[in-house]
């Protein structure tokens, strides 16, 4: 395999894909030499896996040392495909494909190197009793893990690429005999259009799905958890996993699924009915109760009673702003602590979160700067907002009471049932992939999993 | 369509920023406001007023747990009406008076044998009073009661709501009348209003045990602890603690549990109106001068029927006497006839004459002792 061999024997059609590859360092143009045989790989070296590379391409053609049998041995590779045209050909080349030449015709092989297909634990969704490890990164571990929760012949799996820069490979997979058609047809049309010029994850591609620009609720899921995609594949709905992504999207969903915590299917009825009844006061509270403080302490408090009135009016003294504003304030500041807890690394997160809330809590109230019912209403609202199942709904919810307290700011009691009023009337309004967000379907669980066998 | 949106967000923008200028004419902070917690009114001392409103405003607490007692300020004006007093007193308050957490409306008995309706209008009238006022006829006068601070009255509670919203103490004794029950029975024909009559003594104690009934243009009847019990029993379905049987040599207290009482006319031309009126009452014996034997229970029935007949008649005999109706005869006749424009005249010439027919069905469940 001499400089002057190779450039002599490169084919011309390899020739001309060489040249437009970039002359990157890891694209390796590798010819093959034995005796009378010869062949050529062309391939870009950090996408490909370089040992099974070698055990199924390289070590057989020097065992075989006859072109011939090495064509027909790639011909019958499991995973060898068609050359397609030009322009796809480089993206899987770029994509962990292996072009083959061998006596005269060429192959095209997948060697991918796997991404990292190691399971990590659910972070995102804990629960107690189920399954602890989350999705991977790698699209095809995901499906696998899908394929292997739910051993159905009706569960297809489609496989497509985006249209975007990374060419990121999604795979829409449903239970052909249960889906929503309506929303399968429309999740399939929103992708053919898809015009985004980089989807790295998930949430990226869910937020993309929807015809609305501004967006506050979410029309979808976004879950790491194998557990919740099989029970939502069992109830109709469309799974979209993306590659390099460890979470998938569940679609199309109504509000009353953001609200289910997988928990709830692992204890027993009244257990599961408690916790669910759990979340949902927590969703009210942290929703309501800062917008309540500011109605009821500003605008109409003969809605409570006199000994509490007293005593709100009572740790009021001396704060020196209106309720709102003290309101406002003790709100950001919890958002922030919420936000930094988030982000900082786990053994610096709890110290955090004692500093800021309990010292800076009760400097507060000391300094008169804030009243010590306030400070439990935003204690409250700060635990409440853990409770709620799906981490996108607490955002949201997270938007909302700003909203509300503006509202009850300016009309007082009255603002906030309106407030309220017109989040509903904006859930009413949405709908996600032509199902109507608010719906309650009034179903047994035992007959919602059980639509497959209608 | 990018310019108008562009131009709501900014106005919307422009708005939050004004938002902390916002000075609205509603928006009242709760630390700006002085709760008002007991409202009196006394006849005015001076020559040519009429009325003496006091006010009893809390003052916040803003630690519970370093207080001992509650602390009060009374502003007291004299004033022809209620209105122009109250409006005096607002200056005299550097807060807004709030009257929402108001619940006692303290009334000097001496202002009660007079024409009410005027009185009331304001306190019925004004939004932020609430008709879930307690009215309550109030001795020697409102303010004294209101000034009364008790020995029991922890901070942060206020001692007079306990005895009326039946959360607190629960006797059959105590009237509990609302400000909305005060007037509706006030003016209806045929039914008398009773209040309860607190009396403030020195300045530390309250006892709440007498009644005291209205009724437009008759004199204010006041009844005796007997009458009172039996009132509450009888009409508020009060239960509890103490019926005195004092018949055949045998002296002892009943504790009842239920007491329902039913009524019904019956009138016969040319016989004089009765009205038969059940009582039935369940419960037990408290305590005896004598052994009691459980076999004879229908006998201890029958003497505690005796006399508990006997005190009914005897109230309604008296209450008739002096025209006043609490138990509502006359509300009871009006609503079971056919309404013509003679039932009204017929209904008060029917109770004027009426003759009570009581029958008393006591069951004693035990003697109240093991053997």
């Amino acid at each position: 395999m001499t400089e002057k061999n190779k450039t002599q024997e490169l084919p011309i059609f390899m020739k001309t894909i060489t040249g437009v590859l970039p002359a990157s360092f890891d694209v390796l143009h590798v010819p093959l030499a034995i005796e009378n045989a010869d062949a050529h790989l062309l391939y870009v070296k950090t996408v490909v896996d370089g040992s099974v590379l070698q055990q199924t391409i390289i070590k057989p053609f020097y065992e075989m040392t006859d072109a011939t049998k090495f064509a027909a041995y790639v011909k019958g590779m499991p995973n060898r495909i068609e050359i397609p045209a030009t322009d796809e050909l480089l993206t899987l080349l770029v994509s962990g494909f292996v072009l083959v030449y061998v006596e005269d015709t060429y192959s095209l092989l997948e060697v991918r190197r796997l991404g990292n297909t190691e399971r990590g634990e659910t972070i995102a969704e804990t629960t107690i009793h189920g399954p602890q490890l989350a999705l991977s990164e790698d699209l095809e571990t995901n499906i696998s893990i899908v394929r292997q929760n739910y051993h159905q012949v009706s569960l297809y799996v489609e496989s497509q690429q985006l249209n975007d820069k990374g060419n990121t490979s999604i795979a829409i997979i449903y239970d052909e005999q249960a889906v929503n058609l309506e929303a399968l047809r429309k999740v399939k049309e929103k992708l053919d259009f898809l015009d985004e010029p980089l989807i790295q994850s998930a949430g990226e591609l869910a937020v993309r799905l929807t015809n609305r620009r501004f967006t506050l609720f979410p029309t979808w899921i976004v879950t790491e958890r194998p557990d919740r995609i099989v029970y939502n594949l069992t109830g109709g709905k469309v799974i979209i996993l993306v590659d390099n992504s460890p979470f998938a999207i569940v679609l199309p969903v109504v509000f009353v699924d953001l609200m289910v915590s997988m928990e709830e299917n692992y204890h027993s009825y009244f257990v599961s009915l408690y916790n669910t009844l759990l979340g949902w006061f927590g969703l009210m509270f942290c929703l309501v109760l800062p917008a309540l403080y500011v109605a009821v302490t500003a605008y109409s408090p003969e809605v409570l009673r006199t000994e509490l009135t007293l005593s709100i009016a009572g740790s009021r003294i001396g704060v020196p702003y209106p309720s709102y504003i003290e309101a406002f304030i003790m709100l950001i500041f919890v958002e922030l602590l919420t936000e930094a807890s988030v982000r900082l690394p786990r053994s610096i997160n709890a110290a955090a979160t004692t500093v800021g809330g309990l010292i800076i809590g009760t400097a507060a109230t000391e300094a008169a700067l804030a009243s010590n019912i306030l400070i439990m209403v935003i204690a409250i609202v700060a635990i409440s907002t853990f409770v709620i199942p799906i981490n996108e709904l607490g955002f949201v919810v997270r938007v909302c009471r700003l909203f509300l307290i503006i509202f009850t700011t300016l009309f007082g009691l009255t603002g906030l049932v309106s407030g309220m009023l017109l989040l509903i009337l904006h859930l009413t309004n949405l709908d996600s992939f032509g199902e109507p967000y608010l719906r309650i379907g009034w179903t047994s669980k035992r007959r919602e999993k059980k639509v497959t066998l209608k | 369509m990018k310019s108008i949106r562009t131009a709501s967000m900014l106005i919307a923008l422009i708005m939050i920023f004004l938002l902390p200028i916002l000075s609205g004419c509603s928006y009242k902070g709760i630390d700006k406001r002085s709760f008002v917690v007991g409202i009196g009114v006394d006849p005015g001392e001076e020559p040519g007023k009429k009325f003496k409103v006091t006010l009893k405003i809390a003052k916040p607490i803003s630690s519970l747990k370093a207080v001992t007692a509650n602390e009060y300020a009374y502003l007291t004006h004299e004033s022809d009406s209620v209105a122009e007093a109250i409006r005096y007193l607002d200056t005299k308050a550097d807060k807004v008076l709030d009257f929402s957490q108001a619940k006692i409306l303290a009334l000097n008995p001496d202002l009660l044998s007079q024409e009410l309706f005027d009185l009331m209008d304001y306190f019925v009238r004004r939004g932020d009073i609430q008709l879930l006022l307690y009215v309550l006829a109030a001795k020697p006068s409102a303010e004294e009661v209101l000034r009364v601070q008790p020995t029991l009255e922890a901070a942060g509670e206020n001692s007079l709501y306990n005895y009326f919203d039946e959360t607190g103490t629960e006797s059959p004794f105590v009237t509990t009348t609302f400000l909305f029950e005060f007037r509706r029975d006030y003016d209806t024909k045929g039914l008398s209003t009773v209040l309860p009559i607190v009396n403030g003594v020195d300045g530390k104690n309250f006892t709440v045990n007498h009644g005291l009934v209205l009724k437009d243009g008759e004199e204010p009847v006041e009844l005796n602890l007997l009458e009172t019990k039996l009132y509450n029993s009888l009409k508020k379905n009060a239960s509890g603690f103490g019926y005195q049987i004092n018949n055949k040599g045998y002296k002892f207290t009943l504790t009842f549990d239920r007491i329902k009482m039913k009524t019904k006319f019956l009138l016969k031309p040319g016989e004089k109106p009765r009205v038969l009126v059940k009582i039935k009452a369940v419960g037990v014996v408290n305590e005896s001068n004598k052994v009691l034997q459980l076999n004879k229970l229908n006998y201890y029935n029958k003497i505690s029927e005796e006399e508990i007949t006997e005190q009914v008649k005897n109230l309604f005999e008296d209450l008739q006497e002096k025209n006043v109706d609490p138990f509502g005869f006359g509300l009871k006749y009006r609503a079971t006839r056919l309404h013509t424009d003679r039932v009204l005249d017929d209904s008060k010439a029917i109770y004027s004459e009426l003759e009570f027919d009581v029958k008393v069905v006591i069951q004693l469940k035990s003697v109240g002792a093991l053997q």
